[in-house]
């Protein structure tokens, strides 16, 4: 039945060819692009990876929801249990193929409909395709040229989930090139939360894939979404995850990401608030030990009167890693009334880490108010002291402080993922304390 | 552009595509006759709104090249000169350089300009003069015009005019002389000390800097020559004025700052030209070193008619426990590129720039600061305030750097942006590259409109709408005018106002 399905490719085949044309519109990124320059990869070292085997390409997911999955797949490494207890929908793909498919009873009631990529009808195709159109570098748009599996997830109109939305993408396979992309579909006034998560399948060197990728969510009227991300992938892959959001009027975004994973990351998180009234709340955490280079970004794009938007990206960087931030709020001439605000601090845990920090601000009318800050600096030796007056040794006083710093947004994502992500995050602050809390 | 140059210095090539107004025989003869009628200028009183300094004189330049560059025209100006060969040298290292360098990418649109359209050089007369009376009549009445000659008598140590190409006038407070300060063109410091611009020049700034610091340093003419001795503190400004008379001319000034130890000095600039249909290409560069303990103040008032390229590399070094503070105000210009630098190389040294922008009707302000801290227990302030107007763009662009290794390291940047109506545009683009972890580094930038509460309050005290929003920008620019010499905030209050009349959209 799969393999019929897969032999009438519909949608994905026309998003990957708006992807393949914006791949040949867009020039190789010089060795001084600003955009780049500061990422530990660049887009042409993903040629050397091969797309995940042709074949296996986009596993195409039921049209009807509630239908078992392959049995021929492998048995899951993960079912995604710990993203939450009882999620409304579970979606988990291993190495490009669907492991997992679970949609609860209320939400299949509901209209909840989950379909694969390749069985987009035109229209979802068509609204999938103007993310590929507008890639805005080559990496991405050989994602979309390439685009390996995932999966449509529509909330209709007036539904409000309950439970969240759960999705895990394990990637792997040395070599491989794995290109996912999770297109979510709110309808007017729908509500949903989606708890996401992007690792690597297997150990060692078989799990150091290259992946670009990520999630793609088009909010109409009056919707909203409470999203989470945490990327954990082994530390040979280098990933690139980006977040497209385009919100109709009065729609929310909330979104929450955390980089604990991979040596080589870049991640790009940009809305775009179309309607008039809505409203984009982007939070965002990493921590980087000893050869590590994250390369993160946010834009915040203002195109109607009454949109507003916060952004908050705190990084901690251990003596021999470096991250570079860089954040952009734009103002068209049509949203007069905006209000927006970024925010980047980054914390350096000893000498020899490095922190770069690129928030811009391009305004092109004047009802706005428009402000950014930017802090980068150490462990804040009043907050150690405080500590070390209540008795507290002052190595750990700094790693309290230096835990605290992240934490912070770690504190503010939903509470069953919340475990989750600070075991990660633990995990992490331990392995760049150990190149050497600055003392 | 391709019109052979007979060898050797050509007196008075009359340009082409001079204004109708201009007598024949003004354009004829080499030097000027005092009683040749100058040009009555445009508007005796300019209207409000009006750019004031937009008169202009007949161009009666003694001397000056055709347009375009090649090696024959820098070899001209370097003879011309009777410069020395390592001069020349480094001239043609540097149109080499000009020719291989690239246009900024980024920033400013200057697809407009043509590099074969300009004139290169004008000598505008034979000899610098030590007294305003010497001056050809049409040179001393721009200056009386600009109101240099009144500003000399009331609060300068020291004034240097240049008129195109050439520094027309300069003088020195005979006390500053008598304690070793040097105060001259660069042309005259080569000549008389030659070591010290040897050891300095280009050190800053090198030849292959950018495609403008290249060309500058091709083609340069003009500037000033600053040598502060030891422990000698200057404590009322030295002046610099420069002036464009010609049309699609370029002027390329040259200025070179020494402050010895201990040192204390303040520069001012301030630049004017008058409006002609075509453009014209002011590209400076400035260089400066602060030695150990001394101090340096660099502040530049440029108000270059809306024609006007203006696209300067101004860079500071400062050495242990020297300050070097630029005060940047671009009111004029139709593109400016200027983002002027400080070196913090030696530990306590302290950096600060303070930028204005005014962005009006077709400008685009590119501007913003550049700090390098490499040493310890550095420590530097940039603060950025820009007002776009009538569709104008102002942009902040600013790089903060903390090399590797160092401790004690403290920065501060905050950019003020007020848009006046809703065609304007505001740009930040700051980049901070912090390599060492004993840093404390901040930035905060703010986009915002004139208050509607703030013009309410002001109208119902009764105030006009154009009157109450000026205060407001004003207001605004308050904590940076406050840094400037008292004439110069006046008139920087005055262009502001002159500026803002009727525009509160």
């Amino acid at each position: 039945m799969r393999d019929e399905l897969n032999d009438i490719p519909r949608g994905a085949a026309a998003v990957r060819a708006a992807g393949a044309a914006r791949l040949s519109a867009l020039a190789e990124p010089e060795p001084w692009d600003e955009d780049w320059k500061r990422c530990a990869f660049q887009p042409a070292e993903l040629t050397a990876f091969r797309p995940y085997g042709d074949g296996v390409r986009a596993e195409a997911l039921p049209s009807s929801p509630g239908t078992d999955p392959d049995p021929s797949n492998p048995e899951p490494v993960a079912s995604g249990t710990e993203l939450a207890e009882s999620p409304a929908l579970r979606l988990v793909f291993e190495r490009g193929r669907l492991a997992t498919l679970e949609l609860s009873d209320a939400a299949r009631a509901s209209g909840v409909r989950v379909e694969g990529l390749d069985v987009l009808d035109a229209a979802a195709a068509e609204r999938l395709a103007r993310f590929a159109v507008d890639s805005p570098d080559r990496a991405d748009a050989r994602a979309w040229a390439e685009l390996s599996h995932g999966a449509r997830i529509l909330v209709p109109a007036g539904v409000g989930l309950e439970a969240p939305i759960v999705v895990e993408f394990l990637e792997g396979g040395e070599g491989a090139f794995a290109a996912p992309r999770l297109f979510l579909e709110l309808g007017r006034n729908a509500r949903a939360g989606l708890r996401a998560r992007f690792r690597s399948a297997g150990a060692g060197s078989d799990a150091d894939c290259a992946v670009a990728g990520g999630v793609v969510a088009e909010l109409a009227e009056g919707s909203r979404l409470d999203g989470a991300i945490l990327q954990s992938f082994s530390d040979g892959t280098p990933a690139y995850l980006r977040l497209d959001a385009a919100l109709g009027a009065n729609a929310v975004i909330v979104w929450r990401e955390f980089h604990l994973g991979s040596s080589r990351v870049r991640a790009r998180s940009s809305v775009r608030l179309e309607g008039e009234g809505a409203r984009a709340d982007l939070e965002g955490a990493w921590v980087l030990a000893e050869k590590q280079v994250a390369d993160l970004g946010t834009v915040q794009r203002h195109l109607a009167p009454r949109t507003a938007s916060d952004a908050l990206y705190k990084g901690v960087v251990a003596p021999g890693g470096r991250s570079a931030f860089r954040g952009l709020i734009e103002v068209a001439k049509a949203a007069s009334k905006t209000d927006a605000y970024l925010a980047n601090r980054n914390l350096l845990l000893g000498p020899g880490a490095r922190a770069d920090s690129l928030p811009a601000l391009a305004i092109g009318t004047n009802d706005v108010r428009c402000t950014h800050g930017s802090t980068t600096g150490r462990v804040d030796p009043a907050q150690v002291h405080y500590l070390e007056t209540r008795g507290i040794p002052s190595a750990e006083a700094r790693r309290l402080v230096a835990d605290g710093f992240a934490g912070e947004i770690a504190d503010r994502v939903p509470e069953s993922m919340r475990d989750l992500v600070a075991a990660a995050l633990a995990e992490r602050m331990a392995r760049a304390a150990a190149g050497g809390v600055h003392a | 552009m391709s019109a052979p140059v007979p060898a050797g210095p050509v007196a008075a090539v009359p340009a082409a595509g001079k204004p109708s107004s201009v007598p024949a025989a003004a354009a004829a003869g080499p030097v000027a006759a005092s009683s040749v009628p100058i040009d009555a200028p445009a508007s005796a009183d300019p209207g409000v709104g009006e750019y004031q300094f937009g008169f202009s004189y007949p161009d009666k330049s003694v001397f000056r090249t055709r347009k375009g560059l090649d090696e024959e025209v820098v070899r001209a100006i370097s003879e011309l000169k009777e410069e020395p060969d390592w001069m020349l040298a480094n001239r043609l290292r540097a149109l080499a350089a000009f020719g291989k360098k690239p246009m900024p990418a980024w920033g400013a649109d200057l697809s407009d300009i043509d590099f074969d359209e300009i004139v290169y050089y004008a000598r505008p007369q034979d000899r610098p003069k030590g007294s305003w009376d010497e001056l050809p009549e049409e040179i001393r009445e721009t200056y009386r015009r600009i109101g240099v000659p009144e500003a000399e008598r009331k609060f300068l140590a020291g004034v240097g005019a240049q008129y195109d190409s050439e520094i027309v006038y300069h003088s020195i407070r005979a006390d500053l002389e008598k304690k070793g300060v040097i105060f001259c063109s660069p042309e005259v410091a080569v000549k008389e000390h030659p070591d010290l611009v040897r050891k300095y020049f280009g050190t800053v700034i090198p030849h292959n800097d950018n495609k403008f610091a290249a060309l500058n340093t091709a083609v340069w003419s003009g500037g000033s020559f600053v040598y502060v001795p030891k422990g000698v503190k200057v404590d009322i400004p030295l002046q610099a004025y420069f002036r464009i008379n010609s049309e699609s001319f370029g002027q390329f000034e040259r200025t070179l700052i020494i402050a010895d130890e201990g040192s204390f000095v303040h520069y001012i600039e301030g630049c004017t030209a008058p409006v002609y249909a075509t453009d014209s290409l002011h590209s400076a560069v400035v260089e400066i070193i602060a030695l150990p303990g001394s101090r340096v103040r660099y502040s530049t008032i440029q108000n270059w008619s809306s024609d006007v390229y203006n696209l300067v590399t101004k860079r500071a070094v400062a050495y242990a426990g020297a300050t070097m503070e630029w005060v940047d105000g671009n009111i004029g210009s139709k593109r400016t590129m200027k983002y002027p630098a400080v070196f913090l190389m030696g530990e306590g040294a302290h950096g600060e720039v303070l930028s204005i922008a005014f962005a009006g009707k077709g400008q685009e302000q590119d501007t913003g600061a550049k700090i390098i801290h490499a040493a310890s227990n550095t420590s530097s302030t940039v603060t950025s305030k820009s007002i776009s107007k009538d569709g104008g763009v102002a942009s902040y662009r600013g790089m903060v750097k903390v090399g590797e290794g160092l401790r004690g390291i403290r920065s501060r940047v905050v950019c003020d942006a007020l848009i006046v109506d809703p065609r304007s545009t505001s740009n930040t683009w700051p980049t901070m590259e912090v390599l060492s972890d004993d840093v404390a580094m901040e930035h905060e930038a703010r986009v915002s409109k004139i208050g509607d509460e703030q013009l309410f309050y002001l109208q119902s005290r009764g105030l006009g709408e154009a009157e109450a929003s000026a205060m407001i920008v004003n207001g605004f620019l308050d904590p940076l005018v406050k840094q400037l010499p008292m004439e110069y905030a006046v008139e920087l209050n005055r262009l502001i106002e002159l500026e803002m009349e009727g525009s509160v959209g």
